[in-house]
């Protein structure tokens, strides 16, 4: 886990530090604006710096749980592809049809059956319409938005 | 809506022969036609604030009522965000059909666009103004805990704290413009969350002073927990009909009471309701009509003075030129002084 | 003081009111539990029901159906990890850890008992200081605003466990996060990239869900299996609620101190009713003898959160009735619905409608131990959830998720935050980085901006020395060194 551990510090110090520039000399925040964001941030990225050189000199961790060494858990990524395609689907198919074949596919393609699948898809579709749009009146955008008015 | 334009000989001809007629016949068929548009269509209502604040239960009084005149469906759609700066954008933004409506800060519109406040995407001489829901006169009031008891001491004081929730919150501006008007040496502590959270620290004594509209400073001053000072008007408020003027409180510089007028002026936009620039001069009309008629309705007003919100109704086109007057009385070096008194001076 | 009280109670027990009550309690919970809706959304979709109601039944309904949502929303972050409600995220700390070691009954049962505790502890506060509301709201400024802000912020290191240089950057990067967006005091906004949406910066509800719903969904949808680990006990028996609940019973002195923190917290308007839950259990942590198995099923870590997000309702309403100042967004939502029936709150409402204020006041209270009988009742059916498949419990749940988002604003927008919040979280989590640090910095660090600018203005660096501001201080000093003492206590002792 060293590698994303000393990633994320990167991220998070690179993140601040470019922020931090953009205050300073592309948006020219007056001190009192930005007065904390620097102070936490340029702490941050001083603590982040030094963590990521106490984890790099360190020497990679196998002993405790010997093999067992906190690694990426399998599937992962997988699910969390699977989960975000979700969004554009709602994106682009609207918060009715959207997430109703998302549950359709993310069903049948994870090993479930047909029958499964739809009444899922359909009971999804159902809730929506019914239980957010009618009765909460949410207006959830019901078709994409490049379906013609 | 897709039109394709066919440009072949007779087809042009006769297509534009028909337009020609159809132009002609305009003005009488317009009408009609708004109707028609409006029709079993959805109408949003934007309000700019969560749901249960003011905006959005005069929003929510108008809706049902709107709905019956417009025969269509009228949907109040919550967007807070940045003060309602972000619905005010996407209103501007957005399709220029007339199916988008908003109850806005009129004042706050007008403030932003002043103050060149960052996000401000719009110009509120272009915003089409439909009408006006309601417009309350502001009050100057006292902590009861202040040293100072009186207008006279605020003159003499060496310095008078003011709480605001932000630069041109219609609060902190109004405070900048008395201060200046009467010549007080003013600071105005602003980042308090909401009018009510300014009311509580001038309530608290954590500062001296405050602005709010009538009916908030009303509640307050009749139960003794704030001290009224002036209205900041130069007429008299039937909330506190008591309360002198400032005029009236005190000798207001000649020189300097434009001020008092122009910002008084700004404040008669205070909540209002506008759709997208660009929309069809029959649509608009139609809609001015139709909010007319539903804001002068006796049910109407009566229903929403049960919940406690005054109509006080102005006509869409009247609203745009008090809109237009208020801007055009402050260019160039006055807008300065303006922006410098009501964004720096005194924070 | 005592007829508004005997007036009040007859309110409540009228059969009309008593049906909305239930209806309204009924609702919340499901509110609560189905994550991505929070009681905020509750009450904004709920408060358009009551128009025409009876002013006291609508009111009540709109209480009673906010006052239970983090009742509810308990069910989903002990059984599933993920937080009905952002004021729920706390209580997954060490309940859902206990959910996957077989243990979601016991922790459901001592979950549900906080909560009714809690709130009906929140609510004795209130009615207590009914006749003394006013002057109780005054005595917290800006200065002692601030103080407790800094009390927050400084438990945020209580809430790792392990190591604290990441908790310390996991916060501060929060707090940066925290910055985006318009600065309270200037109105300058911060960072927008000239996109309209961030001119509020980033939002809570996006944050809150994507940093720690999605990683668990991704958990769950990775593995394909049931939540309950194999191995663990799934079934879930009523004893095993019921010892729960007894041993949250038990634990008198936590209940009624983090019920205090989520009262005194809900009082102060300004600070959000998401810091509540964490100081409660930041300072069950520091007082605990075995403060290092919290994070890992420690029940008091669900006990401690609980009390105080229930509790919280009741201090919320003090400044709110008192004054028609609103103790949090909710409450603001609250009052949009007092002043929709014709009812101002004040100096004056208190005066002419005792009687209102402590039905409403009743009316928590009930809302809470029904929905704690309730949820009881259904306890044992609601934890066969952990034993639905991963592959179809994830889905369905991520789009619940994705419909809760938008309906806060409105806005697709937030759910692709949430989405992007949802990856970072997933990184964050596997990285061991300090989530809940983050979270809180993220609240907190704007609002200790603000409140500073404001103490400074009015008052210099001499409000420091005011009495209260002195006293939360010098108990944050305490709380801190508290671990330190004991040790020393005790080295004395042997």
């Amino acid at each position: 886990m060293r590698g994303l551990t000393v990633g994320l510090l990167a991220f998070i110090a690179v993140f601040i530090a470019v922020f931090l520039a953009a205050g300073e000399f592309v948006y020219d925040y007056s001190f009192p604006v930005h007065r904390f964001p620097i102070i936490i941030g340029l702490a941050t990225i001083a603590l982040a710096a030094f963590a990521v050189i106490r984890t790099l000199a360190r020497p990679a961790p196998k002993d405790d749980d010997g093999e067992n060494a906190p690694a990426w858990p399998r599937g992962t990524t997988g699910a969390l592809l699977w989960l975000a395609s979700a969004l554009p689907m709602v994106i682009f198919l609207g918060y009715l049809v959207g997430p109703a074949l998302f549950l359709l596919l993310y069903l049948r393609l994870h090993g479930e059956k047909w029958l499964t699948a739809i009444l899922f898809a359909a009971g999804c579709a159902a809730f929506i319409y019914l239980g957010f749009h009618e009765l909460l009146a949410v207006r959830v955008p019901l078709y994409p938005f490049w379906w013609p008015e | 809506m897709r039109t394709s334009t066919r440009t072949t000989g007779v087809r042009g001809l006769v297509g534009a022969g028909l337009a020609a007629a159809a132009l002609a016949l305009a003005p009488a068929a317009h009408a009609q036609d708004a109707a028609a548009f409006y029709k079993g269509k959805t109408v949003k209502i934007l309000v700019g604030s969560p749901p249960g604040g003011g905006y959005d239960a005069y929003a929510r009084i108008i809706a049902p009522h709107l709905a019956k005149k417009l025969d269509a469906e009228v949907i109040v759609e919550n967007r807070p965000g940045g003060g309602g700066l972000l619905a005010l954008n996407m209103l501007v933004t957005g399709k220029a059909d007339g199916l988008t409506l908003m109850h806005v800060s009129g004042e706050g519109a007008i403030m932003s666009q002043l103050t060149n406040r960052a996000g401000a995407r719009w110009d509120v001489r272009k915003l089409v103004w439909l009408g006006r829901t309601a417009q309350e006169r502001k009050i100057w009031f006292f902590s009861t805990k202040s040293k100072l008891k009186s207008l006279d001491d605020a003159l003499k004081a060496k310095e008078i704290k003011w709480s605001a929730t932000g630069p041109a919150d219609n609060i902190s501006d109004v405070a900048a413009v008395v201060s200046y008007v009467l010549g007080l040496n003013s600071k105005i502590v602003t980042g308090y969350k909401g009018a009510r959270g300014m009311a509580l620290a001038v309530i608290k004594g954590e500062t001296d002073s405050g602005i709010l509209s009538s009916s908030s400073a009303a509640r307050l001053i009749k139960s003794g927990r704030l001290k009224g000072i002036a209205v900041v008007s130069r007429t008299r408020t039937p909330h506190l009909p008591d309360l002198p003027t400032i005029f009236e409180a005190t000798k207001v510089p000649a020189d300097k009471a434009w001020w008092i007028d122009f910002r008084e002026k700004i404040g008669e936009a205070q909540r209002a309701m506008v759709t997208t620039p660009g929309v069809p001069a029959d649509r608009v009309a139609f809609l001015r009509k139709a909010i007319g008629e539903v804001l002068t309705d006796p049910a109407v007003v009566a229903e929403a003075k049960k919940r406690r919100r005054i109509i006080t109704y102005l006509p869409g086109a009247e609203l745009a030129k008090v809109v237009e007057d208020a801007l055009n009385h402050v260019k160039g070096e006055r807008l300065e002084l303006v922006k410098q008194v009501m964004l720096k001076k005194y924070f | 003081m005592l007829d508004s009280v005997l007036d009040g109670l007859a309110r409540v027990g009228d059969p009309t009111a008593l049906l909305y009550l239930v209806i309204a309690t009924l609702i919340g919970v499901v509110f609560g539990v189905l994550p991505g809706l929070s009681g905020l959304t509750a009450l904004a979709l709920l408060l358009p029901l009551i128009y025409g109601m009876e002013p006291g039944a609508g009111l009540a309904f709109l209480l009673a159906a906010h006052a239970v949502v983090n009742t509810g929303g308990s069910v989903t972050a002990i059984l599933l990890g993920i937080p009905g409600a952002p004021a729920n995220t706390a209580t997954l700390v060490d309940g859902f850890p206990m959910a996957k070691q077989g243990r979601g009954g016991e922790a459901l049962g001592a979950a549900l008992a906080a909560s009714g505790i809690g709130g009906v502890i929140g609510v004795v506060f209130l009615i207590i200081l009914l006749p003394v509301l006013q002057p109780i709201v005054l005595l917290f400024g800006s200065p002692e605003t601030f103080c407790l802000v800094i009390m927050g912020i400084t438990f945020i290191a209580g809430l790792g466990h392990q190591n604290l240089t990441i908790g310390l950057i996991s916060a501060g990067f929060g707090m940066y996060l925290g910055f985006f967006g318009y600065q309270q005091v200037s109105g300058v906004p911060r960072y927008w990239l000239d996109y309209d949406y961030l001119l509020n910066g980033f939002r809570l509800i996006p944050l809150a869900l994507g940093l720690f719903a999605i990683p668990e969904l991704v958990s769950l949808a990775a593995s394909g299996g049931t939540i309950a680990r194999d191995g663990a006990r799934t079934g879930v028996l009523r004893a095993d609620v019921y010892k729960g609940f007894r041993t949250a019973v038990s634990r008198k002195w936590l209940v009624l101190r983090s019920s205090m923190i989520g009262v005194v917290i809900g009082i102060i308007p300004g600070i959000g009713g998401e810091t509540s839950p964490w100081v409660a259990y930041a300072s069950a942590r520091q007082t605990s003898p075995e403060g290092d198995k919290f994070g890992k099923g420690a029940i008091d870590g669900v006990i401690a959160p609980e009390s105080a997000n229930n509790s919280k309702e009741g201090g919320a309403l003090v400044p709110t009735l008192a004054f028609g100042i609103p103790g949090s967004s909710a409450m603001a939502l609250l009052l949009g619905g007092f002043f929709l029936v014709g009812l101002e709150p004040g100096p004056e409402f208190l005066k002419k409608h005792m009687d209102i204020a402590v039905s409403l006041a009743l009316t928590v209270a009930l809302a809470n131990i029904l929905a704690v009988v309730v949820l009881l009742g259904v306890a044992r059916h609601l934890a066969a959830i952990t034993k639905v498949r991963g592959h179809l419990l994830a889905p369905s749940l991520l789009v619940l998720l994705i419909l809760g988002t938008y309906s806060v604003a409105n806005s697709t927008t937030d759910v692709m935050f949430m989405f992007g919040f949802g990856v970072l979280g997933v990184l964050l989590r596997e990285a061991g980085f300090n989530r809940p640090a983050l979270l809180l910095g993220f609240v907190l660090a704007p609002l200790a901006e603000t409140y500073l600018h404001i103490s400074l203005n009015v008052q210099g660096w001499s409000f420091l020395l005011r009495p209260i501001s002195l006293g939360i201080l010098g108990l944050t000093l305490l709380a801190l060194l508290w671990p330190m003492i004991r040790r020393s206590l005790r080295k004395i002792r042997s």
